[in-house]
């Protein structure tokens, strides 16, 4: 199924922007989009005109005029339940989004290599839950890719400088504040090795809660309140919001317009002292990961050798100061900060196709939770529920496998339920669940028959819990497996035709549209058997686009560019 | 190759680190092995070794136990009562460094050492002061103390593992000390391993392999088959030098396990040896060290028929199996030759005047090893080698210290009997064989006393000998046509060779007229391929000869290959039912020696040339004696074909020839095995069977060299 012949390509599925790379002979190349751009706007819309579904720039581009028409920030919310973006009269899942996205990238990368593509790596935030990654890989096998692993995107923005670096010895920190997640990563470099040696980090905190803040700070200035705003007048506030953010970045103060469209201008300035002011509640809030992160790595700030910002959130002078003012150094940053995290990504990928340029580095990653499963105890005569016992702790290095030995706690007690829980909370119900499976036939006896629990979870994120009775050696296991749980082979494949039949005119995709004129270009040229000949395969090939599957338009697409390419040559004008 | 890691639960010997070493040992071997097994190719490895690494860190951190930090209770009485004596080493340095300043501390500090070695707290404080990152300034004392019954452990070495400290930056004989006061076990194999592999060979490895006792290799061979790549490749070394401990050794070790991994890992194994060689020699920078390593090599590879043959007691349906592998192994064998004609290339530029002996001592070897084991005639390829070693010598500058024609005469001596016993016995050749044939029949004066009985009556041929060798070493090329040239006016003709060469190849062969008008190599090959190729010649030499007569199909195949170019994919081809019957001949000989056939071809003729080569110089014609180390030397050219492959073209014309006219030599083998001297042929005789192959030789040297200088030209 998968071809092995091309690249694994690596994708940065950003919040507000998106970007793929792979790794060629020692460097990495980015793949550009169908507007020559390496980044594209994670902005999926419906054209109201077309009721076709746009991607990218084009989308962002509508979605300034008419917020309802699209969505953007989907990232945010993917893997939470029920979550979902109308748009128009349709309503998409945040999975369904993304993987518009990845296919768009998908079809960007298979007209660079003019090659099927179909394995990537995706990065996602560190502290993505298990549902948030495997609602990532979902969205890849919605849009036709096989994830062949998930990477931080912290990782990947330390292979990336690590990489670069390559000093004997280094720990740095990577600070990554996307559009809208905040991730902390401790790192380690020693003769080749990569380590993450602790993650931590906050997934509804990015750059665009700065633009809202920047917002809500000029809203009050000129004494309007927010709920007044139209849906369509946030979108173009947040739109200009974040512009003066930029400016504010590099000026000492800007002004930020805050009437609508065709109304006359209604300007608030802004200077940088009150902007950095109206940050401070979110900069605190980076403090806290920041923290736990060095604590997970039984470090100090002042212990670090480098700090390493990445991320578009980074650019912004105030959180460059906190970096500094935090690890008491100045702060690294790539010139391409947007670019890093792609950049990453596609070393990984050429990590895991095992590239030859790469055989003397050797990444490691760790769990960005703990995995554990809910048990009780009895303390002085009274029993305590509910308590989760983690397995594996956070940050213990992938893969791995652990175990960890429970008893019953009645006598004759003949079952035993594992619920099996990710997250830091004493309280095992307060974290994420993520199922559930019962150990039947425990021998009968007194309470305290042992169970052992064994957590395997390997990188590509498959989770695999066994529980065995000690005393009769019967086991049980279960296996948590990323985008095979909550959706079955053929949901996804439902997924896949809903898209397919959402997807943009065929008539719109670039090559196509190229051929037909090229086409109709000779077609005027020529003449008698020659234009019969054009004219059959075009015919051809505009019912299979107004028609048939995918396939069919291939094949007639095929066949006309031959033709063409018979008659002109190849010599276009 | 791939890399097991070694079956146990032991975090230290998971990660190969002594169980006192500190965090920075450990965590290189841990980075290490994980580069190894990586976490996205092999996750159960990595999880392993992961838990290992964690599993010692975790100990690491734990604090030290109370004794040892408590101080010693009576420390301030002595010191109120003598302060010179209280004075720890260290503080005494200390005291000297601030007094007298830090030669005046270094002094005292040696002496510490000396008196005790094991001290480590004297070494760190060497460390101090030498130089903060001078591993080398204190190596010395760690060696010391190595010498002086410390363990190689983190604590002496300091930031350097072991391996380091003693493969690195130690001394080789320090380092096999060290090595041989390591237990046996698993680390300590890996120590020599690492050793081998850091070094090549030295001296010491000979002294290294002959202290492992046979418990150590069985241990290690039953406790971890996964290994047994390295175990064989120790036992092959160790068939060598150690037959009996060999033996023993194959004895317990199951053969059954050899038959499944340790083949192919053996072979990577010597090719991986081998590479850098090879490249040194490439790059003319062969080392002492490096000459010995292929003698090693040799004695590695050739070990492994002499174990072979032990396994043969033990199961012969396992040797049977071996045998196959082996069959299917020619290119393993032909790794060695390419290696010795580097190495001889590399002889003939730049002679290594010390290291003369060890040929002869090797062919000594050869024989003796070969009386004392029994060989199988698989083992014969040794000797075999041993000649074409010999001719490898003659043509260095090595012969300028050794008389050339005696190795000459031994490695073709051995050989040709070797050879012979192969035709009469068409079996294996026992030592029991050889013996009566080198005692009875001794045409080449192998034997001391025979030797040098023959020189003495040939004194006065010997430089004439000499002299031909050194023209033949000066130049294989035009040089060496001129002194054929040379070489016939003193037999009787003086006329001009180019000449002659012209009008003798007119007249033989017509259609060369083209070719010879316009000279280049390709108008040769295409005029003479039809000419020299045809099937009906083919058939007459091989109606010639006995059907089992392996030089006739030794010399058939050859045809094949040198004219036809054939290879086995062809021999399926219904138009070639002559071809595949007489392939299919050499195949079945070739079984039954328990030879490839391949190998049994190339020996075949090369057996043939030297044999006449040896006789030739017995009965005093020097003259054809040159020719046929000529066409010898043309014979190992062709055979190295991918070394080169220009000559190949050209190459294939002359051969023609050349087997033609040694197809006579059966009959002489014969008489050889016979002892029957009335056989033998006179000088006439064979001077008649010679004319062509001397036109031709010469002609196509000149051309080798002709095309050689356009090549430097361009």
């Amino acid at each position: 199924m998968t071809n092995s012949n091309s690249p694994i390509i690596g994708i940065d599925l950003g919040t507000t922007m998106s970007a793929a790379a792979w790794f060629d002979q020692g460097t990495v190349r980015f793949i550009r989009n169908e507007l020559d751009d390496v980044l594209t706007p994670s902005v999926v819309a419906v054209d109201p005109r077309t009721k076709n579904v746009v991607t990218g720039r084009i989308a962002k581009d509508l979605l300034a005029s008419d917020p309802a028409c699209g969505a953007a920030l989907f990232k945010r919310s993917i893997g939470v339940d029920g979550a979902s973006f109308s748009m128009g009269d349709r309503s998409f899942t945040p999975i369904e989004l993304s993987a518009y996205i990845l296919d768009s990238l998908r079809r960007d990368a298979e007209r660079t290599f003019g090659e099927p593509v179909q394995r990537c790596v995706i990065t996602v935030p560190a502290y993505f839950n298990e549902a948030q990654r495997r609602a990532t890989l979902q969205a890849g096998q919605i849009a036709g890719l096989s994830v062949e692993r998930i990477v931080n995107e912290p990782t990947a923005a330390a292979i990336a400088y690590g990489l670069n670096e390559s000093p004997d010895e280094l720990r740095f920190v990577v600070l990554d504040l996307g559009g809208g997640t905040f991730d902390v990563c401790v790192m380690e470099y020693f003769d080749g090795l990569l380590e993450v040696k602790s993650v931590a980090g906050k997934s509804q905190l990015g750059g665009e809660d700065f633009t809202r803040a920047l917002l809500t700070l000029g809203l009050d200035k000129a004494g309007i309140p927010e709920s007044s705003l139209s849906i369509g007048h946030f979108g173009l506030m947040l739109r200009r919001a974040e512009l003066v953010k930029r400016q504010l970045a590099r000026w000492p103060s800007a002004t930020l317009n805050l009437a609508d469209n065709d109304a006359e201008p209604l300007t608030v300035d802004i200077s940088a002292e009150e902007a950095s002011e109206a940050f401070q509640p979110l900069l605190s809030a980076m403090l806290e990961p920041c923290r736990t992160a060095l604590r997970g790595n039984r470090m100090h700030a002042d212990e670090v050798d480098d700090v390493i910002l990445v991320g578009g959130g980074t650019r912004m002078p105030c959180v460059r100061q906190f970096a500094e003012d935090l690890f008491q150094r100045e702060p690294k940053m790539d010139r391409d900060v947007d670019l890093v995290v792609v950049r990453g990504a596609a070393i990984q990928a050429a990590l895991h196709a095992g590239d030859e340029a790469l055989e003397d580095v050797v990444v490691t990653d760790v769990a960005s939770h703990s995995l554990g499963i809910s048990s009780s105890r009895e303390i002085s005569g009274r029993r305590i529920f509910d308590l989760f016992s983690p397995v594996i702790e956070r940050n213990t290095v992938i893969p791995t496998s652990r175990s960890d030995v429970f008893a019953t706690l009645e006598d004759n007690q003949t079952e035993l339920s594992i619920e099996v829980y990710e997250g830091e909370l004493r309280q095992a119900s307060a974290n994420r669940k993520l199922g559930e499976f019962t150990v039947k036939r425990i021998p009968k006896g007194p309470a305290g028959q042992q169970v052992s629990v064994r957590f395997t979870y390997d990188l590509s994120g498959i989770l695999e819990v066994e529980a065995t009775v000690l005393e009769t050696g019967e086991s049980v296991a279960h296996v948590f497996k990323r985008g095979r749980e909550d959706l079955s082979d053929t949901e996804i494949e439902r997924a896949t035709q809903r898209m397919q039949g959402l997807k943009s005119d065929p008539r719109e995709r670039p090559h196509y549209r190229d051929l037909l004129t090229r086409a109709h270009l000779l077609y005027q040229d020529s003449t008698g058997e020659h234009r019969a000949r054009i004219s059959y395969y075009l015919d051809q090939f505009e019912s299979a686009l107004s028609t048939s599957t995918p396939k069919t338009i291939e094949a007639a697409f095929n066949q006309l560019s031959e033709v063409c390419q018979r008659l002109d040559g190849g010599e276009r004008w | 190759m791939r890399d097991e890691l070694p079956g146990t639960d032991d975090p230290f010997v998971l990660l190969a680190v002594e169980r006192d070493a500190d965090a920075k040992t450990i965590r290189r071997a841990y980075v290490r092995l994980i580069k190894k097994f990586r976490p996205e190719t092999d996750p159960e490895s990595f999880k392993r070794i992961q838990t290992a690494y964690e599993s010692i860190r975790e100990g690491a951190l734990t604090p030290p136990s109370y004794e040892e930090d408590t101080p010693e209770p009576d420390t301030a009485v002595i010191t109120a009562t003598d302060p010179s004596d209280a004075l720890t080493p260290v503080t005494r340095v200390r005291e000297r460094l601030d007094q007298h300043g830090k030669d005046e501390a270094l002094h005292v500090l040696r002496k510490l050492v000396d008196a005790d070695p094991t001290d480590t707290d004297l070494w760190r404080l060497g460390d101090e002061l030498i130089a903060p990152d001078g591993r080398e300034a204190v190596s010395e004392w760690w060696v010391k103390a190595l010498l002086a019954g410390a363990p190689v452990s983190k604590e002496i070495t300091g930031t350097l593992s072991p391996t380091e400290a003693v493969l690195v930056y130690v001394h080789d004989d320090i380092a096999f000390d060290v090595l041989e006061r390591q237990p046996p076990g698993y680390e300590r194999q890996l120590l020599e391993w690492e050793w081998v592999q850091a070094h090549c060979v030295t001296n010491n490895q000979a002294r290294l392999i002959s202290t492992l006792s046979e418990e150590s290799f069985r241990r290690t061979a039953l406790e971890d088959p996964s290994r047994d790549a390295l175990v064989w490749h120790g036992a092959a070394l160790l068939a060598w030098t150690h037959p009996d401990v060999a033996a023993g050794l194959m004895q317990t070790f199951p053969p059954a396990a050899a038959t499944h991994h340790a083949d192919i890992d053996r072979y990577e194994l010597h090719r991986q040896l081998a590479a850098p060689v090879s490249a040194a020699a490439q790059a003319g920078a062969l080392s002492d060290a490096d000459t010995r390593f292929i003698r090693y090599q040799m004695a590695g590879r050739y070990g492994e028929p002499l174990l072979r043959s032990v396994l043969a007691d033990v199961d012969p349906h396992k040797l049977a199996s071996l045998n196959e592998l082996a069959l299917n192994h020619s290119d393993a064998a032909q790794h060695f030759e390419e290696a010795v004609s580097v190495w001889m290339e590399a002889y003939t530029d730049e002679a290594d005047k010390d290291d003369t002996g060890w040929f002869l001592a090797l062919c000594d070897g050869l024989n003796a090893r070969a009386e004392q084991l029994g060989l199988n005639s698989i083992s014969s390829q040794a000797l075999a080698t041993a000649a074409l070693l010999g001719v490898a010598f003659a043509l260095s500058d090595f012969a300028a210290q050794v008389p050339m024609w005696k190795i000459l005469l031994h490695g073709a001596g051995v050989f040709g009997l070797v050879f012979a016993a192969l035709v009469r016995r068409e079996k294996r050749v026992y030592a029991s064989d050889l013996r009566p044939l080198i005692e009875n029949h001794t045409p080449l004066g192998l034997t001391s006393g025979e030797l040098a009985g023959w020189i003495k009556e040939n004194e006065e041929r010997i430089p004439e000998l000499d002299n031909y060798i050194e023209n033949i070493r000066e130049d294989r090329g035009l040089h060496l046509l001129n002194q054929l040239a040379h070489l016939k006016s003193l037999v009787k003709d003086d006329r001009d060779m180019t000449e002659r060469v012209r009008r003798h190849l007119c007249e033989q062969q017509p259609s060369l007229a083209p070719f010879l008008e316009a000279p280049t190599s390709e108008a040769l090959t295409n005029s003479l391929s039809q000419v020299l190729g045809s099937q009906a010649s083919a058939c007459a030499l091989f109606s010639k000869v006995g059907d089992e007569d392996p030089v006739a199909l030794a010399l058939f195949n050859q045809w094949l290959r040198t004219v036809h170019g054939i290879d086995d994919r062809e021999y399926h081809d219904p138009g070639h039912t002559v071809r595949s019957e007489m392939v299919l001949r050499i195949k079945k000989a070739a079984r039954r020696w328990q030879w490839h056939w391949r190998r049994l071809a190339y020996y075949g003729v090369r057996g043939a040339l030297l044999l006449t080569l040896g006789r030739s110089l017995i009965a005093g014609h020097f003259d054809i004696a040159a020719l046929f180390l000529c066409a010898d030397i043309v014979l190992s050219m062709a055979h190295r074909k991918r070394r080169a492959t220009r000559y190949a073209r050209l190459l294939r014309l002359p051969l023609w020839s050349l087997v033609q006219s040694i197809a006579v030599s059966p009959r002489h083998i014969e008489a050889l095995i016979k002892g029957d001297e009335s056989v033998t042929p006179a000088h006439a005789d064979i001077v008649a069977a010679k004319d062509d192959v001397v036109l031709q030789t010469g002609f196509l040297l000149a051309q080798i060299h002709r095309k050689r200088r356009s090549t430097t030209n361009v």
